[in-house]
């Protein structure tokens, strides 16, 4: 097209522009310009300066720039003679609505969860946040893929220095593209083989204001709901939103539930292994006596027999979640008939050692964030108690509480407030106390941040 | 010759706090309690009682002193080998209570604790602070159980039964080298003034409240068992009403062995010199200490000799330290404020 | 990853060295210290009765595993039965955790096996109640270690004799006499463990409902002097009749295993050191149980309401 006499072409990416928008706000206010221009580039200042109706609007100065804003839903103006392109932001790709987010589900919370656009996440987050302080700042990442990531922060909150090392770990990401969270956490965190993550993930954006009001680091990635933050300290993973919202008596219950779960998850195959094989006067006489009559029949070893069961559980789980949701449901009836009947009967396994796995497994899934976790620490428990009994449980456990206490991200150790212990901020962890008091001292991660002495 | 603070493996080497200090120092402390196999009487109360009172009077003027003492690289080296040596007589110890509770897989055991340890001297020693503080928790909530659990059986005449108080004072001193690592400890932790009483009161206090009420507790607990070969703390626990219906010493065990762990890991750390690769310090020190290890198994060490050199390092060492900076003129560290 | 495999693997191979499904775990164990020296147990299992000869008593276990086929695990034994001199054999089997400390025995004068053997022997429970009812005091392994290391080195363990619970006197060289019924209640009076102590006080029943009693010892004209005194409370219609007979159980007591045997069970060395005799602390096992046969004993018991 022509404009003011200058030979112009508006450039797109099908599918990635909204087409109303398009005649709207670009090709109506283009056309009405009226008067003569003397070059391309003074004609792209004049529209620029004229501001056209558009959200965002800016000058790509090279190719780079002019593609990856072309590919990212933005319409490009060329203008003959002109060194820059402007480009518009009309995105209007297809995108999925907001709704609640399937991995974190509530009762009492809001029912929204983030998208994959990144700027409709960072609407989310302001709408509930209408403070100056709160501060986003996009990076680019992914060699290929140039994926936007949005750092979000309170400005009066956040740490000193923190903001500067992430982005500058970030922006020198070695990946050619990031698909999702999973891709640049690994990055952030210290360790490849961390079991505990010291980096979390969210895809509510109540729990990442709660978050940000505490001096975290939010990363919006374009492209996934989850959103990355840090730090993410190991006693909150225990927390839901569930849990300001009931009462504190009864949230306090359910916290104590919770520990005693990830306990039983993580421990109860191993402690009954270990009082089974190696110290039978722990156990009761009439449950020695019932679990020597169940294992009769049974020709696995104890050992084997508890990694078997677990095995199959964690088969019939991933079945189930893999399989297309119509067939998926005969899966977890064919998994209930084999384990849960026909493989007792059959003497294959015991009912003991069928309901201990299966009492620790089920409890695995109340702290779905550790699931990983426990699914990889629960063989090595088994394997050392039924190598050396309860002392092999006790240097296993040594080398989980090292982890754990040896894991930190950004200075930030992520066994706080427990080691170091912090008795002032005990109040949410060993209980859930009342908002009045919540609301005394309000928690901020940099109390936890340890600084290196020089 | 300045003694420089100790780094990590990380980019932060985070400080001890005197929490972190005193909780370190008490499980090592309690881990040698648990094998001991000395009997409990009430004389061994108050030979306890009386030999911590002594060691805090040695130990808090070090808290004021803590700013001067700068202890020199060679100096530092002694503590160094005195630190594998303590690691080796924990590891004995441990392992010796595992053989007294006849633990299962004894061939197996040790080639798992060597294990352990490679994977946890690797750490840093953060790491080592942190966990100290979580087994100290719930080493402290368990032994605040104790008198609950045992009082229905207890015979307070037992209090009255002759012992020698004399024996059990030397023995608190041979059970006490992890004091001897204070100055070194001192000096790698946080700088504020606060730091190091508190470390040194909480250590005190816990010394002195908690090993002799326990001790007490196990007199009127086990009454006239005096001759017996394991360890009068397990024999207390076997005996305990709760211990009869819940079986609360498998709890124990796992704390047991969890300290024994702790402690060998800590006295290792500190023999490691601070710019050492973590992993290939870790490959060195684990099988030196194994080895020492077995040596003292095998001869029956009784810790005299460590008690000496703890009470040389601790209490002579660091004001031979001080008067050697200053003969040399070298000027005490920064103070910091909080 | 063919690494992570095989060491998973080797582990494995290390896992599952006991097999939980034939391991044996008795309840009760007999064992015969005099020739022929012999070992039986009841399994809880399958309710059987192994027996095997010994070379040794300590060697039972070997012994009765090659007997059953199967491992033995002693963990939930709760009642030890020993014919002929259980004092070396005891403290070897708390020393090597062999047996609870908390563990019940009962000596059988005429075969702790062949009683066990013929189903004859007394149950678990018979013993149990007989303690509830201050027909016995407690006497667990523990305990009568504990009497035979301290105090005047001389016990009391439980017996069976002539189809009937009682006690009899435990030193170095053997069991020695059998106490009085009397003496026994007396003895379950002084140790407080009981739940019901009821008995019959001039055709009026009596049951004693706690007991707080003080031992202490004196020396007077060169000589020891134990007193017990203080009150039982108690319901009874005839209470000068509950007094008396309650005073003569524990007159009994003293007099049947401190003044004829120097028994020392109710911890009357323990007493003098808290009264600061001269020369106590120093005495010797031997000496004590010497003072404690010359000593004078006295009693004053109040029955309250």
């Amino acid at each position: 097209m022509t404009l003011c006499g200058i030979p112009c072409a508006l450039l797109t990416c099908e599918g990635m522009t909204a087409a109303g928008l398009l005649g709207e706000l670009v090709f109506e206010p283009l056309n009405q310009m009226q008067g003569d221009c003397p070059d391309g580039h003074a004609l792209l200042h004049r529209i620029y300066d004229r501001k056209l109706l558009s959200a965002d609007s800016s000058l790509a100065n090279d190719t780079d720039t002019l593609l990856t804003m072309l590919y990212s839903g933005f319409a490009v103006l060329l203008s003959e003679g002109a060194a820059a392109a402007l480009c518009f932001g009309i995105q209007g790709y297809p995108a999925r609505s907001i709704s609640e987010p399937s991995g974190e589900l509530n009762i009492y919370g809001a029912r929204d969860g983030f998208s994959e656009p990144v700027r409709v996440n960072m609407s989310l987050i302001r709408r509930r946040m209408k403070s100056p302080l709160l501060t986003f700042s996009m990076i680019s990442a992914g060699t290929v893929s140039q994926t936007d990531l949005c750092l979000c922060w309170l400005r009066d909150r956040v740490p000193e220095g923190l903001i500067g090392e992430i982005r500058q770990k970030l922006q020198t990401l070695p990946l050619e593209t990031v698909l999702s969270s999973g891709y640049v956490r690994p990055f952030l965190e210290e360790s490849d083989m961390q079991l505990v993550h010291s980096i979390g993930t969210t895809e509510r954006p109540d729990i990442l204001c709660a978050k940000l009001l505490e001096g975290r680091v939010g990363i919006l990635i374009d492209g996934t709901p989850h959103v990355l933050v840090i730090p993410q300290l190991f006693c909150e993973t225990f927390q839901t939103m569930d849990d300001y919202n009931y009462p504190p008596a009864y949230a306090t219950l359910l916290r104590w539930m919770k520990y005693g779960a990830a306990l039983l998850a993580l421990l109860l195959p191993a402690a009954y292994l270990a009082a089974a094989l190696w110290h039978p006067e722990l156990l009761h006489e009439t449950l020695l006596s019932l679990l020597t009559e169940a294992e009769q029949t049974v020709p696995f070893s104890l050992a084997a027999e508890m990694l078997g069961i677990l095995f199959m559980f964690e088969t019939v789980r991933e079945a189930g979640l893999r399989l297309p949701k119509a067939v998926g449901g005969a899966v977890g009836m064919i998994g209930g008939l084999l384990i849960g009947d026909a493989a007792v009967k059959s003497g294959l396994i015991s009912t003991p050692v069928l309901t201990v796995a299966a009492l620790s497994v089920t409890a695995g899934f109340v702290i779905p964030e550790h699931h990983a976790a426990l699914t990889v620490l629960r063989p090595v428990f088994i394997l050392a108690a039924a190598a050396a009994g309860i002392p092999g449980i006790a240097l296993a456990g040594m080398l989980l509480l090292y982890h754990i206490c040896g894991t930190e991200v950004f200075g930030f150790p992520v066994s706080a407030p427990i080691a170091p212990l912090m008795p002032q901020r005990l109040q949410d962890i060993l209980a859930r106390v009342g908002f009045r008091r919540l609301s005394q001292g309000n928690f901020r991660v940099s109390e936890i941040r340890e600084q290196s002495e020089e | 010759m300045r003694c420089t603070v100790q780094k990590s493996n990380t980019r932060r080497a985070p400080a001890w706090s005197a929490l972190q200090t005193a909780a370190i120092l008490l499980l090592c402390r309690l881990t040698v309690f648990f094998c001991c196999p000395a009997p409990y009487t009430a004389a061994y109360a108050m030979g306890m009682l009386a030999a911590v009172l002594l060691q805090a009077a040695l130990l808090l003027p070090l808290a004021k002193l803590r700013h001067r003492l700068q202890i020199p690289a060679p100096m530092l080296w002694i503590y160094r080998g005195f630190a594998l040596f303590l690691a080796a007589y924990y590891a004995a110890s441990g392992l010796r209570l595992m053989h007294m509770l006849h633990c299962p897989s004894p061939h197996l055991l040790p080639a798992l604790f060597l294990l352990t340890l490679l994977y946890t001297v690797s750490r840093t020693q953060a790491a080592t602070a942190r966990t100290a503080v979580l087994l100290l928790v719930i080493t402290a909530a368990a032994m605040l159980l104790l008198p609950v659990s045992g009082f229905r059986a207890a015979h307070a005449v037992s209090l009255y039964l002759p012992g020698n108080a004399r024996a059990a004072f030397f023995r608190e001193f041979r059970h006490s080298g992890e004091l001897a690592l204070l100055p070194v400890l001192l000096t790698h932790a946080k700088p504020q003034e606060q730091y190091a009483p508190h470390a040194l009161t909480a250590v005190c206090i816990g010394r002195a409240a908690v090993l002799p009420l326990t001790v007490l507790l196990g007199t009127v607990q086990n009454g006239r068992l005096t001759a017996w070969e394991g360890s009068p703390f397990f024999l207390l626990l076997a005996r305990t009403p709760l211990s009869d219906a819940v079986r609360t010493d498998g709890f124990w065990l796992l704390l047991a062995a969890g300290c024994a762990v702790l402690c060998v890991t800590f006295a290792l750390q500190q023999a490691i010199p601070p710019r050492a690769r973590p992993v290939r310090a870790a490959l060195l020190a684990v099988p030196a200490c194994a080895g020492l290890t077995l040596l003292l198994s095998r001869t029956g060490y009784d810790g005299t000799g460590l008690g000496i050199a703890a009470l040389l390092l601790g209490a002579a060492l660091p004001y031979a330290c001080l008067l050697y900076n200053k003969i040399k003129g070298i000027a005490a560290m920064p103070r910091k404020e909080v | 990853m063919k690494r992570i495999l095989i060491c998973m693997l080797c582990a494995l191979l290390l896992t599952g060295c006991t097999d939980v499904r034939t391991r044996r775990s008795p309840d009760v164990l007999a064992l015969d210290t005099a020739e022929p020296t012999r070992a039986a147990m009841h399994a809880t299992q399958n309710d059987e009765i192994i027996s095997a000869g010994v070379m040794h008593p300590l060697l039972f276990r070997e012994a009765l595993e090659n007997a059953a086929g199967a491992e033995i695990s002693p963990g939930h034994l709760s009642l030890l039965m020993v014919s002929g001199n259980p004092a070396p054999v005891l403290p070897e089997l708390l020393q090597s955790q062999e047996i609870a400390p908390t563990c019940k025995v009962l000596y059988v004068p005429d075969g702790a096996c062949t009683l066990l053997e013929s189903g004859n022997a007394p149950e678990t429970g018979q013993l149990d109640a007989a303690v509830s009812t201050g027909m016995l005091p407690l006497r667990t392994a523990d305990l009568i270690y504990g009497d035979l290391c301290g105090g005047s080195g001389v016990s009391a363990v439980p017996a069976w004799l002539h189809e009937r619970l009682t006690l009899m006197l435990l030193d170095a060289d053997g069991v020695q006499s059998a106490l009085s019924e009397n003496a026994c209640r007396g003895l379950a009076l002084l140790g407080g463990r009981f739940e019901t102590f009821s008995f019959d006080a001039d055709g009026a029943p009596c049951t004693v409902r706690s007991v707080s009693l003080r031992i202490s010892a004196a020396v007077a004209h060169d000589q020891l002097c134990i007193s017990v005194c203080g009150s039982v409370r108690a319901e009874t219609a005839h209470r000068p009749a509950a007094e008396l007979l309650l005073s003569e159980m524990v007159s009994s007591a003293l007099t049947e295993t401190a003044q004829a045997a120097g028994a020392d069970l109710l911890f009357l060395y323990e007493a003098a050191c808290k009264s600061r005799l001269p020369g106590i602390r120093s005495c010797s096992q031997s000496q004590w149980r010497s003072m404690l046969m010359t000593a004078a004993y006295q009693t004053d018991l109040r029955v309250t309401a």
